[in-house]
């Protein structure tokens, strides 16, 4: 299939009306779960189920779009916008050679998912915010720095290990959302094939527990 | 080594005088500040003492503050300054209704348009699900208190209904799209028409020029710097 | 020559083996009010997709048969093309919102920008339109702000304004409150009138009755009957395909089995049709048993439920309760009446915690809820929410039941029994290892029911249990109700759908500006019918019914017949 016949098939009206609701779910979903307090912020959600079921190329504006539309709220998340771009589109490879059709598969892709955040995130916090974004991790970059470490690999080595969890768990939630939809449904997306391809879906025991 | 005069000279001289103008002064700075406040914070104190420079104006046990640590902590903040307070004044002064019809009227797809503006009000909507899925699951004994293993419990029902509820209203959605005829090829109209007058075309056109001369002669200055 | 003409119709949807609709052919005339009754499932939904050309254009799946659309081969048009021709309205009022447009005005232009129509013509026709579906005074006003009996309005605008020939509603009044559900009918059947072809699936058998010129009663993808409201609603075989009757057409059955009224003429389906058969009933009528329903009302037991001066207010915002005084005995069953945002919804949040009142206490037995959390009252009451899909996340129903249970510390072997129990009480237990999310939403809420019923709490709340659910659902869900009434559950109902609440519930509240105004035995209340009206109740039928004979505050079919075998003794 050529390329823009793909992007073509990607972008049906069914995708056009995912990734707004996405978009939202990036944004809102962070504040809905801050009752918890886990070290969680699952603001990538939308962009790896876009990627799931439409495909990078959707995933990728997906992403693109959150943080623009994001910096109404705080006018620094659209700096971070390569970033989400990189996770949606990285999500979506990943989904497309079948990473998203075993539990280890899809830890394996939140792991990968998490390295590839913190590698284009690292750049822009050093450059554009000079290593530091505020709240609890700028303690640990401080300290990272004062027992020696050079700026760019503390915040690096933060931001691994903050984003890491986080992409698991978001790739692993997603996972599980998406068997939950009935096939019939699942169908109606462009890039079903991500999914149904998938025959021994975990009983529900395996993944509730 | 960059001028350290021009963000702070574009911030006050341009960016503070345009949300002015605008009419949000006010709220722009209000926000400015409380973006840039916390990261002060950190930055002041981190740059001060880690950069690497030559200049001591202070020591504290084996740290010491140097001029040069300082400079690049105001030099980032300032640039801060700059992106938050113009993405603020731009925000705050327009609304997506009016960029929507804007971008629509400029030649850009609804699709585009679509994607960037429904989402603005969606989020009220989503917000209202999140809180019933709360109380839904509460009055079904879940506790969201307790210690960490307690809370994670919590986690899947609070967010797989939130996400699987969205995912079951796409279909639907995009068939009433389709029923208006939202993909329908060919000429499109607006009803509403917002005024654009040559004069700001050209001023656009100018901006736009502008940026690209900026950025071409500071990456000019960066490199013959380097040589 | 047919506006709509289908013929063999066969349609399966992907990755399902069963086809949706089978071998259908259809003709329709310009101009007719068509409505679509059947069971959930039966296939309702589908043939609105059909009639649009979403099927087969939106929808993938295996497609045989021959469809025109006002002389237009469906398989050669693009649904783009179509779209302008046959306007499809969802059930959903907030889903059909473009959600990128600031005003009613904008958002009525969404489909005719589309259509590259030009701005004057445009400013003619949403004006047009606003003025003809009487909703001018929306126009400045943002979509999302709007009730969803209004938004419904507006997405029905939204369509005519393309000014199609066809409309299609997919149950279009089911969200929506009996004034609401009225006024939408009320349209279509003066849209009918205009000329433009109307097709309305529903399950609202009353409006179905009164409106429709032609009723299609579907089962298991076929057309089962077709005809007049007049035949098709008195059918005999009705039931069987999950519809059931009018209430006027009900009382009229156990009539002419009491033999009250001759048998040998056909049953009526609507109130006015039954009036006139009872009024012009000339036999002398057998006497018949009355029933008494016997309640458990115990005057000495403590109340399971006492609210003390309740009083609620949202931050900055007029109170929504003012000094509610309400008790509940253990194993009552109370209705909350009222228009909807009266407040029904706030006050039963304050039965489990979810809100607690910012003047006054709320007792769950000895417990103030100011003292507890949410999760820890949920032992004592059980909250069944609207819509299910605002709590349901397993992979199994099974699970999804378990899970409240889990919450409670119940025992392993406790939960499977306790599963099993309610999974059999909603007839469920066929699909105790399917996935929540492959079954229909009608069976989700459902399912949501035996999620609370399985955590045995003293008190159940329903807040509108009947939406969306057909007459065979509706059923299971009132075995479940008797089943909890003879356990001695307290229950306390929300719902617009009124002969199901006096079915159920013994004592009604009227809710109306924060108070409680009307408190009382079911028959006491409806004597109020004026007031009851006035606050936007629809009276049931079969009161409607008894009022129309002459007898006051009759609440179920037997008392109508009672009474009405009084009367007409007394006459005599």
């Amino acid at each position: 299939m050529r390329f823009s016949e793909r992007l073509k098939r990607d972008f049906s009206t069914t995708t056009l009306t995912l990734i707004p609701l996405a978009i939202v779910l990036n944004l809102v979903l962070g504040q809905t779960i801050s009752l918890l307090k886990l070290p969680i912020f699952l603001d990538s959600i939308g962009s790896v189920l876009v990627a799931i079921l439409s495909g990078p190329w959707a995933a990728a504006v997906t992403g693109l779009l959150t943080n623009l539309i994001g910096g109404v709220i705080n006018p620094f998340f659209p700096a971070f916008a390569p970033v989400a771009i990189v996770v949606g589109l990285v999500a979506g490879f990943c989904a497309k050679v079948g990473w998203f059709r075993a539990w280890w598969k899809v830890t394996l892709t939140g792991l990968l998912l998490g390295l590839t955040a913190a590698l284009v995130a690292t750049p822009i916090r050093v450059l554009v915010f000079g290593g530091v974004t505020g709240s609890g991790s700028s303690f640990f970059i401080a300290y990272l720095l004062a027992t020696g470490s050079a700026m760019v690999q503390s915040v690096f080595a933060v931001t691994v290990l903050t984003n890491v969890l986080d992409k698991v768990i978001t790739a692993l939630i997603a996972w599980v959302i998406v068997l939950r939809l009935s096939r019939r449904y699942i169908s109606r997306f462009p890039r079903a094939e991500n999914v149904l391809a998938l025959e021994n879906a975990p009983t529900n025991e395996e993944v509730v527990r | 080594m960059v001028d350290y005069g021009w963000a702070t000279g574009i911030f006050l001289g341009v960016l503070l005088p345009w949300s002015a103008w605008l009419g949000v002064l006010r709220p722009v700075l209000q926000r400015v500040v409380w973006v840039i406040a916390p990261l002060a914070l950190f930055l002041i104190p981190i740059h001060s003492f880690f950069h690497p420079g030559t200049t001591v104006l202070l020591t504290i046990g084996h740290f010491t503050l140097t001029q040069e640590g300082l400079a690049y902590a105001y030099l980032i903040l300032s640039r801060l300054a700059v992106l938050a307070s113009a993405l603020l004044a731009f925000s705050l002064s327009t609304t997506p209704a009016e960029l929507a019809t804007t971008l629509t009227q400029q030649g850009v797809s609804p699709a585009f348009t679509y994607l960037l503006i429904s989402p603005f009000q969606l989020i009220p909507e989503v917000r209202t699900k999140a809180a019933t899925i709360l109380a839904a699951q509460q009055a079904r004994g879940m506790e969201t208190a307790g210690n960490l293993w307690q809370r994670s419990r919590a986690l899947v029902p609070l967010v797989v209904p939130l996400v699987l509820g969205a995912l079951v209203d796409v279909e639907e959605r995009a068939m009433a799209l389709e029923a208006r005829a939202f993909r329908a090829q060919g000429y499109k109209t607006s009803l509403v028409q917002i005024p654009d007058s040559v004069a700001q075309r050209w001023f656009r056109w100018g901006l736009f020029g502008f940026t690209v001369a900026f950025v071409g002669w500071s990456q000019w200055q960066f490199f013959t710097s380097r040589i | 020559m047919a506006i709509l003409h289908f013929a063999n119709l066969t349609y399966s949807y992907p990755h399902t083996p069963k086809p949706a609709l089978k071998d259908l052919s259809l003709s329709v005339e310009p101009g007719e009010l068509v409505a679509i009754a059947g069971r959930n499932g039966s296939g309702k939904s589908t043939l609105c997709y059909a009639l649009t050309g979403f099927i087969p254009h939106f929808f993938q799946g295996q497609w045989e048969g021959d469809t025109w659309i006002a002389g237009k081969r469906v398989v050669d048009a693009t649904l783009a093309e179509l779209a302008p021709i046959a306007g499809l309205v969802f059930q959903s009022p907030a889903n059909q919102l473009s959600h990128t447009k600031p005003t009613v005005y904008e958002e009525l232009a969404f489909g005719l920008e589309n259509l590259g129509i030009e701005p004057t013509e445009m400013r003619d026709r949403i004006d047009a339109i606003l003025h003809a579906l009487d909703i001018a005074a929306l126009a400045t006003r943002s979509p999302l702000t709007l009730s969803g009996g209004e938004q419904q309005r507006v997405a029905i605008a939204a369509i005519l304004v393309m000014q199609p020939r066809i409309l299609v509603l997919d149950e279009p009044t089911t969200q929506l409150d009996p004034q609401g559900a009225d006024a939408i009918f009320f349209l279509l059947s003066q849209l009918c009138q205009q000329g433009t072809t109307i097709i309305v699936a529903t399950h609202d058998l009353e409006a179905i009755a009164r409106y429709a010129t032609r009723v299609l009663l579907l089962q298991a993808g076929q057309v089962y009957r077709d005809g007049a409201p007049q035949a098709v609603l008195a059918d005999e075989s009705l039931e069987d395909c999950g519809v059931g009757y009018t209430v006027y057409t009900q009382v009229s059955k156990q009539a002419q089995a009491a033999g009250i009224l001759p048998s040998n003429q056909p049953l009526p389906v609507t109130l006015e049709g039954a009036i006139a058969q009872f009024q012009t009933a000339r036999r002398l009528p057998k006497p018949i048993h009355n029933s008494e329903r016997h309640t458990k009302r115990g005057s000495g037991e403590t109340p399971i439920i006492r609210f003390e001066s309740v009083s609620f207010a949202y931050p900055h915002q007029n109170p929504v309760l003012q000094g509610v005084d309400l008790t509940l005995a253990p194993g009552e069953q109370v209705a909350l009446l009222g228009r909807n945002g009266v407040g029904k919804t706030t006050l039963v949040k304050h039965l489990n915690g979810l809100l607690r009142p910012t003047e006054g206490t709320v007792w769950i037995g000895d417990r103030a809820t100011h003292h507890h959390t949410t999760a820890q009252l949920a032992r004592q009451v059980g909250y069944v929410f609207q819509n299910p899909n605002d709590q349901l996340f397993c992979g199994t129903v099974a699970a999804e039941v378990a899970f409240g249970l889990r919450n409670l510390g119940v025992s392993r072997t406790a939960i499977e029994k306790r599963v099993e129990e309610a999974l059999d009480s909603l007839d469920l237990i066929a699909f105790a290892e399917a996935n929540p999310y492959d079954l229909s939403l009608p069976w989700r809420k459902l399912i949501a029911c035996a999620c609370v019923l399985a955590m045995q709490p003293a008190v159940v709340v329903l807040d509108e249990p009947t939406i969306g659910l057909d007459a065979q659902q509706i059923q299971i869900l009132s075995t479940a109700l008797t089943q909890l009434r003879q356990q001695g559950t307290a229950l306390v109902l929300i719902s617009h759908n009124s002969d199901f609440v006096v079915q159920h519930c013994d004592r009604l509240l009227l809710l109306q500006n924060g108070t409680i105004r009307l408190d009382g035995s079911a028959s006491h209340v409806l004597r109020h019918a004026k007031q009851l009206t006035h606050a936007g109740v629809r009276l049931p039928q079969v009161t409607r019914l008894g009022m129309g004979l002459g007898l006051e505050a009759i609440a179920t079919p037997e008392a109508l017949l009672a009474a009405y075998d009084e009367t007409f003794r007394k006459a005599l």
